[in-house]
């Protein structure tokens, strides 16, 4: 009940727009992230990233069908990979400082999974997808548990929509038998926990824009415009005259 | 008119979703005839039959009864998720007559028993040799779905390619309780998408039913992230539909597979250019079923 009054207290759509795009995957083996003006690329099959004008050196097991993802910090300077010790498991999430060189691990665990991150606030925001006959998903700030599932996840790098929001994408009701369902983009407020889905989508890549959420992927654009409680307009509207 | 029995007596009744959720499966609760003694009177003083308690079936129970042609676990090392299906296949024949060849994809698989492989081979000869000898293959690489039957003739089984395969096809070899070779477009679970087809992946389907939710498929595949995966037919459906290209082999023709220096394309590798450094595998690949049977030959 608690959460059900946080959720709806949370931010509401007010313009969805769909739009078809054409989306080209990156090379086989290949995760790019941007953030801070800058591009990352996380190469598996080289077992190099690459941030502008330094690569660093790092070893990883994954199938390079399945590279992970890549979180950039807001700064630029730092970024998040998935290294794998084994073809589709024992992930770990490992931090590159691009000015050091510095790579550290943040989060790991042994099995079948994936495990992708992003930052938020002073923090990071960890999503562990453990495989196997039960598979459960786990999105956690700081070590703290935000949200869990039992069922499969879509692979997403959370987005801040302000200090206490993020965006994610999430399937909410896992079928009980394939695991799996359609996926939503969704307002998760982090002290809480509660969430808000704002709309289906396909993709899981995320941009914040004020107000504005954009979620690309799968040949589809989704741009959905946000009014915040006690806000008449988006931030992006036109002033009243 | 055996596959329509074999189909029909497989079914499951649509099952109530909130049982579901709760980690159980309850079959439809069934009233008894009006003749059996066991009767309850309700508050408006009429009898009726009281309500027989459910069968529970859990997840893995439902599994167990779909799965016409089980396959035991492969786990693939590499990118040979084509040449351990067939694995899987060859030791699901294996298991019921020693006869029928079984073999290890590759020397490395020798020391994962019970991962790798399941059974000891009965040739000394490796799948993922023969299908380079037949020019199918760099690594294991599997884009055409014709050259997997071939590399299944070659250890003697009898193998056909269906090809524009519809979802009733693949039915009727499950009905024929032969396990069914299959490519989909996969996402990172392990689970089909149409993510615009360009991760192509092989996994063995093992049987199907029916649920409240329509028909789902059970599979299992080299990746061995679940035991058996329980895919939405409609979602496969639209998952190996979408098989369109492959960038593996870089632009086809130019002997060069980019990332492998000093590794040339397989000689029978014919996928067509599709521009931007890839090759189309839709009609190598997609909407194909490679159904592999003993056929009654010895692998010599």
């Amino acid at each position: 009940m608690v959460l059900e009054r946080l959720a709806a207290a949370l931010p509401t759509p007010v313009e969805v727009t769909r739009e078809a795009i054409a989306s080209a995957p990156p090379p086989r083996g290949v995760a790019v992230g941007f953030g801070g003006g800058v591009e990352v690329r996380w190469d598996v099959s080289a077992q190099t990233v690459s941030f502008p004008g330094i690569e660093v050196r790092q070893e990883a097991a994954q199938d390079p069908v399945t590279p992970g993802l890549v979180g950039v910090h807001p700064s630029g300077r730092r970024a998040l990979v998935m290294a794998c010790r084994s073809a589709h498991g024992d992930p770990q999430l490992v931090e590159i400082d691009r000015t050091s060189g510095a790579v550290s691990v943040k989060a790991a665990f042994d099995g079948p999974g994936w495990i992708v991150g992003g930052y938020f606030a002073n923090g990071l925001l960890v999503a562990e997808q453990r495989l196997g006959d039960t598979p459960r998903h786990r999105l956690h700030y700081n070590g703290r548990t935000v949200f869990e599932r039992v069922g499969f996840q879509p692979p997403c790098v959370p987005a801040a929509f302000d200090r206490d929001i993020f965006v994610t994408v999430a399937t909410l009701a896992p079928d009980p038998l394939t695991h799996s369902g359609p996926t939503e983009v969704c307002l998760v407020h982090l002290p809480s926990g509660a969430v808000r889905a704002l709309a289906p989508v396909r993709g899981t890549r995320i941009t914040v824009d004020g107000d504005v959420v954009i979620v690309d992927g799968r040949d589809e654009r989704v741009t959905i415009t946000l009014r915040r409680r006690g806000s008449r307009r988006s931030s992006r509207s036109k002033p009243a005259s | 008119m055996y596959a329509t029995n074999r189909a029909t007596r497989r079914k499951f009744e649509p099952m109530p979703v909130e049982r579901l959720r709760s980690g159980t499966i309850a079959s439809p609760a069934v009233t008894r005839p009006p003749a059996a003694p066991d009767l309850t009177v309700a508050p408006d003083g009429m009898t009726r039959s009281r309500v027989v308690a459910p069968t529970r079936l859990t997840r893995t129970a439902i599994i167990d009864r779909a799965k016409t042609a089980p396959v035991p676990q492969r786990v693939q090392i590499g990118p040979t998720c084509g040449l351990y299906a067939l694995g899987m296949v060859m030791d699901h024949w294996h298991e019921r007559d020693a006869k029928n060849a079984t073999a290890l994809v590759q020397d490395a698989d020798r020391s994962g028993r019970g991962v790798q492989y399941r059974f000891d081979p009965t040739t000394d000869e490796r799948i993922l040799d023969a299908a380079k000898a037949l020019g199918f293959t760099a690594l294991g690489e599997m884009f055409t779905a014709r050259q997997l039957a071939s590399t299944a003739e070659h250890f003697g089984y009898a193998a056909t390619t269906h090809e524009d395969a519809t979802l009733e096809d693949l039915y009727r070899v499950l009905d024929a309780g032969h396990p069914a070779i299959v490519a989909f477009d996969v996402d990172y679970n392990g689970n089909p998408t149409d993510n615009g087809g360009h991760r192509a992946h092989y996994a063995v389907i093992q049987g199907y039913f029916d649920d409240a939710s329509g028909r789902r498929l059970v599979a299992r595949h080299g990746w061995g992230v679940q035991k058996d995966h329980v895919w939405d037919a409609e979602a496969f459906d639209r998952s190996w539909k979408a098989l369109r290209t492959t960038e593996f082999y870089g632009r086809p023709g130019d002997d060069v597979i980019p990332g492998h220096p000093g590794l040339k394309e397989p000689s029978a590798m014919t996928l067509p250019d599709a521009g931007g450094g890839r090759a189309h595998i839709a009609e190598s690949l997609a909407t194909k079923i490679v159904e592999v049977v003993p056929s009654g030959r010895a692998f010599a």
